[in-house]
């Protein structure tokens, strides 16, 4: 059965990224190599600048983080807030995406709207978010929040949109209730978009914590790094821009692995 | 796209009722909001540490738009933000041909592009602040980068997707390549590179303020940041108008833009 409904929703853009196990062997074997790469061009860097630290030192300054437990409390304020934003603008976006994606009216009201917030800087509201819950946890996890859910509204819509007009027929064909309408014909079919707007959420709502913690925060990745650059750290601080990055890399490698997934499968 | 059960549900709602006009509704929510904002800011509902009446926040942005300061403010950031968009498109096109180009490169490439939604490139802020001084230099370099990764990626999915027969064609007339480029795959992809354009300027802007926000000693985004810091919540809050205001005009000319090139060209 459940084969039958989502051969019907197969997406059109799916003949890139298919392929051959070894294939994707050898790519992943290459981009193993971009970062190795990457390492080696950072290491010439500090060879012949001041203002780059080795790779070898800002390694062993965050590890020594790591060590004496310091960064614990840090890593943990940041994930927190990341993962609790994001939880609640999915909780908001993907319900609210979903109306806004089935009905035409509503699409044409909110569809401006949410661009254009989509549009605007959102970090500018940080000051008020900060009046609300204080420094802490708290503002981040709303300022991330705020910054994901619409890029989740946005690509849910898009999600519905796109799905087959047979789908909803089939659905009635079958006379599902509207939960099982939404769970087994419409999720299913909207999993790789689904997939778009989490990826992005993530990413925006990881950038926007780090940028609301060097405004103001209590403990944070963010707010360390700041700490690193007052105090002329500079192995620390490029070990902490390592550790950011490889964060939202394999956070990102996740989830758009997923999604490769199930635009195949799907 | 609609599906007849919402052709049903709009039927409902009336015949000729204002109710059922997008513009009507959307500015009738706009017009609602500052009501309730209003009424809830005089009445101290919302504290005036949190947020002024919205009148007042007209009155002083009538006083703030005429000096010289903001005229000041207002160019630094406009500026940074068309510059930081130059060189977002100016990489960014080059970037999306070659990934197109070596599809191998295109596929290796891909995740780590995708990673760069949520690189915190903010963090070479000091580093770039060291080697380019105190000028707009850094923000323009950091805003470029977040400019460029969706005007890569969508130029590199455009040339992609575009009928294999067009490259017959222009094999058959025996085109020389800048014929190839300029006539055949520049007009083919110029509709479907230009969502990645206006999300690349969306991004530009949003890079930009955040940054002065966050950094810089100039610009909109810093207003803002500095008179939350002063305590001055009007004055706060006539430049977050003001930011708002900007990202919704840019969005709505740039959806006006790619509505007129997607009915020239297709």
């Amino acid at each position: 059965m459940s084969t039958d409904v989502t051969i019907l929703a197969v997406p059109k853009n799916s003949d890139r990224s298919g392929g051959k196990k070894s294939s994707a062997l050898i790519d992943n074997v290459w981009r193993a190599v971009v970062l190795v790469a990457v390492f080696l061009i950072w290491g010439f860097l500090s060879a012949i600048s001041d203002l780059v630290s080795s790779p070898v030192a800002s390694f062993l300054a965050l590890a020594e983080a790591f060590a004496d437990g310091s960064i614990y409390r840090h890593l943990w304020s940041t994930l927190n807030a990341v993962v609790i934003g994001f939880l609640i603008a999915a909780v908001v976006g993907f319900p609210l995406g979903y109306y806004i994606g089935r009905s035409k009216f509503l699409g044409a009201v909110f569809d401006p709207i949410v661009a254009g917030a989509f549009a605007t800087p959102r970090v500018i509201f940080f000051p008020i978010l900060l009046q609300i819950f204080g420094v802490g946890v708290g503002a981040q996890a709303a300022m991330a929040a705020l910054a994901a859910v619409f890029p989740i509204m946005v690509s849910t819509a898009a999600g519905v949109r796109a799905i087959n007009p047979l789908l909803p027929k089939l659905a009635r064909s079958l006379s599902l209730n509207p939960l099982q309408t939404v769970t087994k014909i419409y999720i299913p079919a909207m999993a790789p978009s689904l997939m778009v707007g989490i990826r992005i959420g993530f990413s925006i709502a990881f950038i926007n914590v780090i940028i609301a913690e060097f405004f103001a925060a209590r403990a944070g990745l963010g707010l360390l790094a700041l700490r690193a650059y007052g105090q002329l750290d500079l192995p620390m601080m490029y070990g902490l821009i390592t550790l950011l990055t490889l964060i939202a890399l394999v956070g990102n490698l996740v989830l758009w692995a997923i999604e490769g997934h199930l635009r195949k499968t799907t | 796209m609609s599906t007849p059960q919402i052709a049903v549900k709009t039927k409902h709602l009336g015949a000729g009722s204002v109710w059922r006009r997008p513009t009507f509704v959307q500015w009738f929510i706009i017009v609602a909001l500052l009501v309730v904002l209003e009424a809830a800011t005089r009445t101290g509902l919302i504290v005036p540490t949190l947020m002024v009446p919205p009148s007042e926040i007209l009155t002083r942005l009538a006083s703030i738009v005429p000096t010289s300061e903001f005229a000041e403010d207002a160019t630094r950031t406009l500026t940074t933000i068309l510059f930081a968009f130059a060189i977002g498109v100016a990489v960014g096109i080059p970037l999306g041909v070659f990934l197109w180009r070596i599809p191998a490169a295109g596929r290796i490439l891909e995740p780590f592009i995708v990673t760069g939604y949520a690189m915190p490139t903010l963090l070479f802020y000091p580093i770039l602040l060291a080697v380019m001084g105190l000028n707009a230099g850094p923000i323009i370099l950091i805003a470029a980068t977040m400019s460029l990764i969706p005007i890569a990626l969508t130029t590199m999915i455009a040339l992609n997707s575009i009928k294999p027969i067009l490259h017959k064609l222009a094999n058959s007339v025996n085109a020389s390549p800048a014929q190839y480029y300029l006539k055949v795959l520049f007009p083919a992809a110029t509709p479907l590179v230009f969502p990645g354009i206006r999300l690349g300027f969306i991004y530009a802007v949003i890079g930009t303020i955040a940054m002065e926000f966050i950094l810089a000693a100039q610009g909109i985004g810093f207003r803002a940041g500095l008179y939350y810091r002063e305590l001055n919540v009007s004055d706060m809050w006539a430049y977050i108008v003001v930011v708002v205001v900007v990202s919704v005009v840019v969005n709505g000319v740039l959806t006006w833009l790619e509505k007129r090139i997607r009915r020239d060209m297709l």
